[in-house]
C-alpha cells in the first residue's frame, strides 16, 4: 500500500492549506476503497510518474472549497466557479509539488503532471489503476475533503 | 578542505561555483559551514536549493559519518542522517535507528525513523515494528504491518489475527481500515499453515473489500491454500462460506480442489441450489476429470439456473465423452432436453454446441430452440458459429435463423460476476421485450450510466470483482435522474448486516438466489411498473 509514500502528501495537504487557505484539516483513519472513483463537488487529481505511476486526488466539498477561496482571495472574489477552479488546481500543484520534493529527500523521484480540476455536485471520477486506493478523509472547521492516492 | 567563513561575501558565481565543487568533492569538512547556512539561509532561493543538495552528498559520503550523525545533539543534521539512511540503505544504520525509535516521542519523527528502518530489512529489528503492530496512529500501524509482511514474521501472527477479528467487531465492519487491509496482506506474505488456515476462516469477512482482499490473497497462495479451503468447506455449515470457498477453489484452478467438491456432492452433502450452482461453476473452472464426470450426471438436474452453471461448465471443457452423454440426454426426450436446449442456447454454450450438432437430431433440436430467441446477441453468436460449421445443413439453419435486430422496449442494466446469472437475466429481459445493458462488475455497469445510457432499472449482484453491488448502487443513487431508478439486487447473502448495508445504499428490493424464472419476471414487471 506504500504508505510511506502517502505520509508526505499528507503532511504536505496540511500545510498548504493552513498556510494559504488558513485551515486547520485533521485527517481522519485512512481506508481502503475497491472502486477506481473519487466523488467530490469540486476535485483535484495530477498524475505522477518516474520511480513509480500513479495518480494522487484531493475532492472537497463544495463549502470547503468556496471557503478556501474566500480565505485566499479574501473579498476579492470574481468569478466564484472559476475562481475556485483556479484555487484548487493551484492548491493541489502545491501540495503535489511540495510533497513530491519531501519524496526526493528520502529517493524517490516523481515526476507530476499538470493538476486537472473537475467540477460538479457529486461528480465522480476515475483513478487509472488496477491496484487497490487509499483515502484518507480529512475534517475542518470549513468542511471536509478527501485524498485518495493509488501507486501501482 | 573546502572554507566557507566568507561565504556570504562572495558574488553568486563564486558561491555557486564553491557549492558544486563541495557537491562533487562530497568533502566531510564542509559540514559545520554547510549546517550554518542552512541554520540561516542567505536568502537566495538557488543558492539555499544547491547549499541542500550540498549538505545531502557531504553527509551521505560515507556510511559511518552519517551513522555517527544519528546520535547527534543537532536535529537537524539528526534529521538529515536519517533521510540519508532512508534514500541509500545504510545497513549499519541498523541498530542507531532502532534506538532512536524506541527514545522518539512525536509521530511524524518516530514515522521517519521507522520509514528508513524499514528499508534495511533487518531481521535484528522486528521487535522494534511487532509492538507497533497496534500503534493508534493508522499511519505508524500501517508501515509496522508491511515491515513484518516483508520480514515474513511469524510471531506477529496472533496480532495479524487480532487485527483482523476486530476489524468485523461492532460497527467497524462498514468500511475497511488500511490497517485492516494490510493485515490481510501480511497473512499472505507470511504464508505459513497457520496464516492461511486463518485467512481462509475468514473467508466471509462483513467487509467486501476486505473480503476480496482475502479471497485475491488464498488465490495468489494457490495449490498452497487448498487443503485449507478443503477442510474448511466440508467443516461449516455456513452455505454463503461454503459458496466462497467453492469459488477460490476455482479461480485456483488446482486439480485436488476439485476432489473435495466431488467427494462432498457424491455424499449427496450439496443440496442448497446456490451452492450446487457455485460448485458446478468452480469444476468448470478446474477442468478436473473427476469433476467432468460429476458435471455429465448433473446433467439431470430440473433447476434451470444449475443447469445453466453446469452447461458453461462443460462447454469450457468439451470431450467426446461429455458431448455423447449431452446427445444422449437430449435425445431421450421430455422435459429435460428442453431444459437443457434453453440452457445451451441462453447460455451461449457455443463449443458444446459444435460438439453435438454433427448429431442431426440433436442439432436441429437446438437450432429451433435457438429460433425461438429474441436475444440479438445471442442469436448472432450462434450464427457465427454456424457460419464457421459451414456444412450443408449448417448453412441451411442459417437460413431458419434470422438475424434480428436489437429489440426496442427499455434497457435494463444486468450486473453479475457470473457469466451464468447473466445469461439467464440476459434470457429474461429479452423474453420480456427489453435490451439487456450487461457488465460483469459494478465499475462495467456505471460505465453504462456514465455513458448516459437509458437505463430503466438495475439488476445487481452483491458480491462482485472491482466495484461491488453495493457500492455501484450508491454511485447509481448519486447520478441525476437515476434517485429513483429501481434497483433489484439479487443475493445469496443471509447476513442481516449485508442486507442492512444494501438498504442504506437505496436498493428497491431483493430476490434471494435461488429463484424461479418466473419470480424474476414478476419482480422485473412490479419495479417497472412503479
Amino acid at each position: 500500500m506504500d504508505v510511506e509514500l502517502a505520509k508526505p502528501f499528507i503532511k504536505a495537504t496540511k500545510d498548504v492549506l493552513s498556510m494559504m487557505a488558513f485551515i486547520q484539516p485533521a485527517p481522519g483513519k485512512p481506508f481502503v476503497k475497491k472502486g477506481n472513483t473519487a466523488s467530490g463537488d469540486v476535485t483535484g487529481i495530477v498524475g505522477v510518474t518516474g520511480d513509480k505511476h500513479g495518480s494522487i486526488s484531493i475532492s472537497f466539498d463544495k463549502k470547503c472549497a468556496v471557503t478556501i477561496v474566500k480565505n485566499m482571495l479574501g473579498d476579492d472574489v470574481q468569478d466564484l466557479l472559476q475562481d475556485v477552479k483556479d484555487a484548487v488546481g493551484e492548491i493541489t500543484n502545491m501540495i503535489s509539488g511540495q510533497a513530491r520534493a519531501g519524496l526526493a529527500g528520502m529517493g524517490v523521484n516523481l515526476s507530476g503532471s499538470t493538476p486537472t480540476v473537475i467540477m460538479g455536485d457529486n461528480h465522480t471520477i476515475s483513478h487509472v489503476t488496477t491496484g487497490p486506493i487509499m483515502a484518507i478523509p480529512f475534517q475542518s472547521d470549513a468542511g471536509a475533503f478527501t485524498i485518495e492516492f493509488c501507486f501501482e | 578542505m573546502a572554507d566557507l567563513s566568507g561565504f556570504r561575501d562572495l558574488d553568486y558565481m563564486e558561491q555557486v561555483i564553491l557549492l558544486k565543487e563541495i557537491t562533487d568533492s562530497k568533502d566531510s569538512g564542509a559540514l559545520e559551514g554547510l549546517l550554518a547556512l542552512q541554520d540561516e539561509p542567505t536568502g537566495d532561493t538557488a543558492v539555499d536549493y544547491m547549499v541542500t543538495t550540498a549538505l545531502n552528498a557531504v553527509i551521505s559520503a560515507s556510511e559511518d559519518k552519517t551513522v555517527e550523525g544519528l546520535g547527534s545533539d543537532n536535529p537537524k543534521l539528526r534529521n538529515l542522517c536519517i533521510k540519508a539512511c532512508m534514500e541509500h540503505g545504510f545497513a549499519k544504520a541498523a541498530k542507531p535507528l532502532a534506538e532512536l525509535a524506541e527514545a522518539e516521542k512525536d509521530p511524524d519523527a518516530l514515522f521517519d525513523i521507522l520509514s528508513a528502518l524499514s528499508k534495511l530489512k533487518d531481521p535484528s529489528t522486528v521487535e522494534v515494528f511487532r509492538k507497533r503492530l497496534r500503534d493508534p496512529e493508522p499511519f505508524i500501524a500501517s508501515l509496522s504491518l508491511e515491515t513484518i509482511a516483508s520480514l515474513k514474521d511469524e510471531a506477529s501472527l496472533d496480532v495479524l489475527k487480532d487485527i483482523l477479528l476486530e476489524s468485523e467487531s461492532g460497527d467497524s465492519y462498514l468500511q475497511c481500515d488500511v490497517t485492516t487491509w494490510e493485515a490481510v496482506a501480511a497473512l499472505g506474505a507470511i504464508g505459513s499453515d497457520g496464516a492461511l488456515a486463518f485467512l481462509t476462516s475468514k473467508l466471509h469477512h462483513k467487509n467486501p473489500t476486505a473480503r476480496r482482499a482475502i479471497t485475491d490473497t488464498l488465490v495468489k497462495a494457490g495449490a498452497q491454500s487448498v487443503p485449507f479451503l478443503a477442510e474448511f468447506f466440508t467443516a461449516s455449515t455456513d452455505v454463503d462460506e461454503q459458496i466462497l470457498c467453492a469459488n477460490v477453489l476455482g479461480f485456483i484452478g488446482d486439480k485436488k480442489g476439485a476432489d473435495v467438491l466431488v467427494e462432498r456432492l457424491d455424499a449427496g452433502l450439496i443440496q442448497d441450489a446456490n451452492l450446487k450452482y457455485a460448485v458446478y461453476e468452480a469444476m468448470g473452472r478446474i477442468g478436473a476429470m473427476k469433476a467432468i464426470v460429476c458435471l455429465m450426471d448433473a446433467l439431470q438436474d430440473t433447476d434451470e439456473m444449475i443447469l445453466m452453471a453446469v452447461v458453461r461448465a462443460m462447454d469450457k471443457n468439451v470431450n467426446p465423452g461429455m458431448a455423447a452423454k449431452v446427445v444422449e440426454t437430449i435425445k431421450s426426450g421430455g422435459s429435460q432436453s428442453a431444459r437443457i436446449g434453453r440452457a445451451v442456447v441462453g447460455g451461449q454454450a457455443l463449443n458444446l454446441f459444435k460438439a453435438v450438432y454433427g448429431d442431426e437430431t440433436v442439432g436441429s433440436f437446438l437450432v429451433r430452440v435457438l429460433s425461438k430467441s429474441k436475444d440479438a446477441e445471442v442469436v448472432a453468436s450462434f450464427r457465427a458459429t454456424l457460419e464457421e460449421i459451414d456444412t450443408d445443413r449448417a448453412k441451411a439453419d442459417l437460413k431458419t435463423v434470422a438475424a434480428l435486430e436489437a429489440p426496442a422496449g427499455l434497457q435494463i442494466l444486468a450486473a453479475d460476476d457470473s457469466k451464468s446469472m447473466l445469461a439467464l437475466y440476459r434470457g429474461v429481459i429479452t423474453d420480456m421485450g427489453h435490451t439487456p445493458l450487461p457488465a460483469t462488475n459494478g465499475a462495467e455497469a456505471f460505465e453504462f450510466v456514465e455513458q448516459g445510457e437509458e437505463v430503466a432499472m438495475v439488476i445487481t449482484d452483491m458480491n462482485m470483482p472491482v466495484m461491488d453491488g453495493i457500492e455501484l448502487v450508491s454511485k447509481i443513487r448519486q447520478t441525476e435522474g437515476m434517485e429513483q431508478t429501481p434497483i433489484l439486487m439479487i443475493t445469496t447473502e443471509s447476513e442481516s448486516s449485508q442486507r442492512g448495508l444494501a438498504e442504506q445504499s437505496g436498493v428497491s428490493a431483493f430476490l434471494n438466489k435461488p429463484f424461479a424464472r418466473e419470480k424474476l419476471v414478476e419482480m422485473i414487471e412490479t419495479l417497472l411498473s412503479k
